[in-house]
């Protein structure tokens, strides 16, 4: 393995740093010139067991098993390492031949030497290092995050399980590893439970029956496995053919409860991986399809939308009464207990069905705060829990002013601004900025305006001073401007339909039931229809909605969802003057603004 | 009799590996099932042949109105073919497609064909590809406007390399391609690069796209990455006889099918897209096929704790001696499993004649101690021609250890590169001392990607293989190229 060179190459390769770095010309005597031209290099190679820079040297494996203590002095050491994101080395062995002044990704130094990195070496005949090359050997792995915490200012544990089962159980991870998600930069706080990834690990240490692998880098799922819906149903058949499972009479869980019956609905179900329980205890693909196929025991299903399918990602089959509780805060969890607000006690299992930011997570993610809507058995064994969310408008705030000031593509000043808080405007006699970019969204009596904010000008013919925008706001920074009337009064009520589930006429409205309204003279909520016959509010272009902190469609309005609606006038008289809500027809009345709360 | 089925079987599966099939996805971002894997049924008939037309469902995203739509239909496919005898030649190979979206608003038609052009290099067993376009037609209607492509304006080039190993073909590209569209006087430009990645073997193939688009109308642009993906897999499952009176228990059977996947994701779309709608999935599936597989009768085999892995190896014809003789604890020999691997890997057996032609030299047989006429001399010239073994002694009966057997594997299916690393490699396994240094590489790759177990203390390289060793081993190696391989290519690239 041992090679001699007397390469001419030296003198470059032992200048290199020098020059590199002080990018001033050396010159040679004589003599230093012969030493540097005869100069014997030995080269090895091997895996870094230990690194001591402080020291001056490190440890390596080499080929024959042997380990190998390497000295070095850091000021006459070269130092190369191949990042991971570097798909090729661009610069190549050139600016070791010659120097280079130009930026080379491979340059490093010898803090970057890691234990596990396999590394190439040149040393002289004293021993001591003069050159590095390095590069890390890694490994892909893919699974389930089960948890993650920060440990310290710098570090953090993750565990994960794989596909197959393996659990990887907390992995140390450096705070500054790199973490994206959909080709996108994240902070390692916005990880979550549940939530898959990809883990670039390099094996840092290898051993005779042991292995240490170090996470170099993560990609976080781009939300395209999420668990959002969980079925109830009869268990009609477990498919072998294609893999399926039919549940008959199924519902799905909605914020108010199970919803309306499906005869016969079908899901992905692979045999492979199918993660099913039957009172308890887990059980197999072809334990079901034989003895719980046709069945009139109830099952719970999660289901993970994934690659575009629809795939049972767990089951929890029952034989015995269940209960389903309303959404409810957890007050105290311990590993054995979830207490609820309302003082139900319930006990997590093995075979709970938990549902946490659209992921399926275990029950130890229920935190203290959390609402969770459930599913219980008579022993309060917990079947299903559902978090729900609660964020309301989260970041956005609603605002409305008069424009004093824009300046072109960067902000805009109003004189003075109404807050909407809590269905009503506060007034503040003062001015407020906000800022303006490429993704804030225009709209006037017309609707959207496309590349509105190259219209928003404060000269010309079409100046907008002295014009009253509502504007909705992340910080200072405007999401939307619109122009739309001032929306004083205040309708409140229950969406009883997914709006886009509506039929007919009424398929643009969104039909809200346990309909209220705020009478200002008597300052006090009135119930607007004896008989429940509920409203439409009719969206208007320049309206919108806000719910769970983002600007929404109307269509991603759902079944349950509490709404306050913002209008020009008092509903009753709205109502008169739409000459509406006589008969069976649901009243219809235009809307502006919608909070989900 | 034995040896002429044998060339039938070879000559059917020849023809699997020179079609230039790298294109079931039709290079414009959408995605299909893709073909099916032919059944052992359909290659060991005399007559059979590859069809060269193909018609696919499609589904594919149009960007070009600002937000993303998808339009379903179908994509018919002529591929072209290779001279399995020349190292240079070209072929056409043409791409029809014709989609519509759910609400009738939204349809493209497109038309292209490609002149392909190839080499093949005898050094590293790699075969190249350039492609250019000879005729192209399309026109999308989205947003209430008609697009038509300019081919004088648009341009598509493709260049693929594909890499030949023992029991997998592996291959990747790039596309690129900028299609200019006309609507009335307005001109839209829409240009792509893409990689491609894929692979084919005998128990799986997938093909997968890494796209980036760029479009622009003039008033707006727009930024896509899309990864369209499509995985045809055979998957083993078991049925069972539900009747007592019947003269077999169940069988064996594979599930051919196909499923194909789109992600999209809009990092810059029109204005009035919702952050939600930006991103998105779509998938595509074809009707699964099946094939029964034959499964004897192994009554010494009830209770043993290999009765399902010997099974299944029976079943997929792997092994063929005589049911009855059948003992789980004799040892493989080195010849046996290379046959093994051989019908396994469906790896194309030579043309065997013993005797030479007049005047020609006499065939000699490229080992030193197998001769021409040994029942395993077909089965280990293949392995050599594909490049699992080289000549020389190839020790056909001596017995196979554990070490031998792992890096047979990873050579077979070319990943033998993931563990060679600079240095000597350590594998995680206790009696790693006991390895030796030939088979580390291959031990060290195959705790990688999972055909052993990456932590689990001892290995027993030096152990002999026995059939229920080596039914385990081999379904575990099976199953990675029936389900697990293909994970690298379509979930792990949509991230």
């Amino acid at each position: 393995m041992k090679k001699t060179l007397t390469a001419a190459l030296a003198t470059f390769l032992f200048l290199t740093p020098n020059i590199q770095t002080t990018a001033t010309q050396l010159y040679y005597n004589q003599e230093e010139y012969n030493n540097v031209l005869n100069e014997i290099l030995y080269e090895y190679n091997g895996i870094v067991v230990e690194n001591h820079p402080l020291f001056g040297y490190l440890t390596y494996k080499n080929a024959d098993g042997d380990i190998i203590k390497a000295p070095y002095y850091t000021s006459s050491l070269v130092v190369e390492k191949q990042n991971i994101e570097e798909i090729e080395d661009r610069i190549g062995y050139i600016d070791e031949l010659f120097p280079s002044y130009e930026f080379d990704s491979r340059d490093s130094t010898i803090e970057n030497i890691k234990p596990g990195d396999n590394i190439y070496i040149r040393t002289d005949e004293q021993g001591y290092i003069k050159y590095i090359s390095a590069y890390t050997d890694y490994s892909l792995r893919y699974g389930k995050i089960d948890n993650i915490k920060l440990i310290n200012q710098n570090e953090a544990l993750i565990s994960f399980t794989d596909e197959n089962g393996q659990t990887f159980f907390n992995q140390p991870l450096s705070i500054d590893t790199f973490v994206t998600k959909l080709g996108r930069p994240i902070s390692i706080n916005d990880i979550r439970p549940g939530e898959w990834a990809k883990f670039l690990v390099s094996r840092a240490r290898v051993e005779e029956g042991f292995i240490e692998e170090e996470i170099l880098e993560i990609v976080v799922d781009p939300d395209s496995r999420v668990v959002e819906d969980i079925y109830k149903g009869d268990v009609l058949q477990l498919g072998s053919f294609d893999n399926s499972l039919k549940l008959s009479d199924a519902q799905v869980l909605e914020q108010t409860g199970f919803g309306q019956y499906v005869d016969i609905i079908s899901f992905n179900a692979n045999p492979r991986n199918f993660d099913a329980y039957l009172d308890g205890r887990q059980t197999s693909f072809d334990y079901m399809k034989k003895f719980v196929s046709g069945s009139q025991m109830t099952a719970y299903v999660a289901i993970e939308e994934f690659m575009g399918k629809e795939n049972v990602a767990k089951m929890n089959v029952q034989n015995d009464f269940t209960k389903l509780i309303k959404p409810a805060m957890v007050i105290d969890t311990s590993a054995t207990e979830i207490r609820l607000m309302g003082g139900e006690i319930l006990r997590p299992n093995q075979d709970s069905i938990v549902l946490k930011g659209d992921r399926l997570v275990s029950p130890n993610n229920i935190l203290v705060g959390d609402t969770i809507q459930t599913i219980v058995d008579a022993s309060n064994n917990l079947i299903v829990a559902k978090a729900v969310e609660n964020i309301g408008q989260g970041p956005l705030t609603v605002y409305r002013g008069t424009i004093k000031k824009i300046n072109d593509y960067d902000v805009f000043v109003v004189e003075t601004f109404s807050l909407l808080d809590q269905d009503e405007w506060y007034y503040h006699p003062q001015p407020r900025t906000f800022a303006l970019d490429s993704n804030t969204r225009f709209y006037d009596e017309e609707g959207f305006v496309e590349n509105g904010i190259d219209t928003f000008l404060g000269y010309g013919t079409n100046t907008e001073i002295n014009e009253i925008f509502t504007i909705v706001a992340d910080g200072d920074k405007a999401v939307l401007v619109s122009k739309m009337p001032y929306t004083r009064e205040v309708a409140k009520g229950v969406v009883y339909i997914d709006t886009e589930a509506a039929e007919d006429e009424e398929a643009a409205s969104i039909l809200l039931k346990d309909v209220f309204y705020y009478n200002v003279d008597e300052n006090l909520w009135r119930q607007f229809d004896q008989t429940n016959l509920g409203i439409g509010i009719e969206l208007e272009e320049n309206g919108f909605i806000i719910k769970n902190g983002e600007l929404i469609e109307a269509n991603r309005l759902k079944k349950g969802d509490e709404v306050s609606v913002m209008l020009t006038d008092e509903l009753v008289n709205l109502l008169e003057d739409e000459g509406d809500g006589e008969g069976d027809e649901v009243p219809l009345v235009p809307g502006y603004i919608i909070l989900v709360k | 009799m034995k040896k002429f089925l044998s060339v039938i079987l070879c000559l059917g599966i020849m023809v699997t590996n020179t079609f230039a099939l790298e294109g079931e996805l039709g290079y414009f971002g959408g995605t299909t099932p893709g073909t099916k894997i032919p059944t052992g049924i359909a290659l060991a008939q005399d007559k059979f042949e590859l069809e060269n037309n193909y018609t696919l469902p499609y589904k594919e995203t149009i960007y070009l109105s600002g937000a993303p739509v998808v339009v379903s239909g179908t994509l018919e496919l002529k591929p072209g073919e290779m001279d399995p005898d020349e190292t240079t030649g070209d072929y056409k190979e043409t791409y029809i497609v014709r989609a519509v979206s759910d609400d009738k608003q939204t349809e493209i038609s497109r038309s292209l064909t490609l002149e392909t052009i190839y080499v093949r290099n005898d050094i590293t067993g790699q075969t190249t590809k350039s492609s250019q376009v000879s005729n192209w037609t399309e026109t999308v209607v989205t947003g209430g406007k008609s697009y038509f492509l300019d081919e004088d304006l648009s341009s598509f080039s493709k260049s693929m390399i594909e890499d030949n190993t023992p029991g997998v073909k592996y291959y990747s590209g790039d596309v690129y391609y900028n299609a200019v569209y006309t609507s009335g006087a307005d001109k839209l430009s829409m240009k792509v690069d893409s990689r491609i990645y894929g692979y084919d073997q005998a128990f799986a193939k997938s093909e997968t796209q890494k796209r980036n688009i760029t479009i622009d109308t003039g008033d707006n642009q727009y930024y896509i990455e899309e990864t369209p993906t499509t995985t045809m897999s055979k998957e083993l499952a078991y049925a069972g006889n539900e009747p007592h009176a019947i003269s077999f228990a169940g069988n064996y059977k594979e599930l051919i099918k196909g499923e194909g996947v789109l992600t999209y994701n809009m990092l810059v779309g029109g204005d009035l897209v919702h952050e939600d709608d930006l991103s998105g999935t779509v998938s595509v599936t074809d009707n699964p096929s099946l094939e029964q597989l034959a499964l004897p009768f192994l009554s010494q085999l009830n209770g043993h704790p290999a009765k399902a892995d010997v099974e299944k190896m029976y079943s997929m014809g792997i092994f063929d001696m005589n049911p009855l003789g059948f003992s789980p604890n004799q040892v493989v020999t080195r010849g046996q499993y290379i046959k093994m691997l051989v019908k396994a890997l469906r790896i194309p057996l030579p043309e065997i004649t013993t005797k030479s032609k007049k005047n020609a030299p006499p065939i000699v047989s490229p080992f030193s101690d197998l001769d021409i006429n040994h029942d395993l001399y077909i089965y280990a010239k293949a392995a050599l021609d594909a490049g699992l073994v080289i000549g020389g002694n190839i020790n056909a009966d001596d017995p196979l250890t554990i070490e031998q057997m792992i890096t047979f594997n990873v050579r077979a299916i070319g990943l033998l590169r993931l563990g060679m690393t600079v240095a000597n490699t350590q594998t995680p396994f206790v009696d790693d001392n006991q390895i030796s240094d030939y088979a580390k590489p291959s031990i060290y790759a195959a705790t990688k990607i999972g055909i052993l177990p990456s932590t689990n203390g001892y290995i027993f390289p030096q152990k002999l293989v026995t059939y229920q060793d080596c039914a385990a081993l081999m379904n575990n190696f099976i199953d990675y190229l029936r389900y697990d391989l293909q994970k690298d290519y379509n979930q792990h690239m949509m991230m």
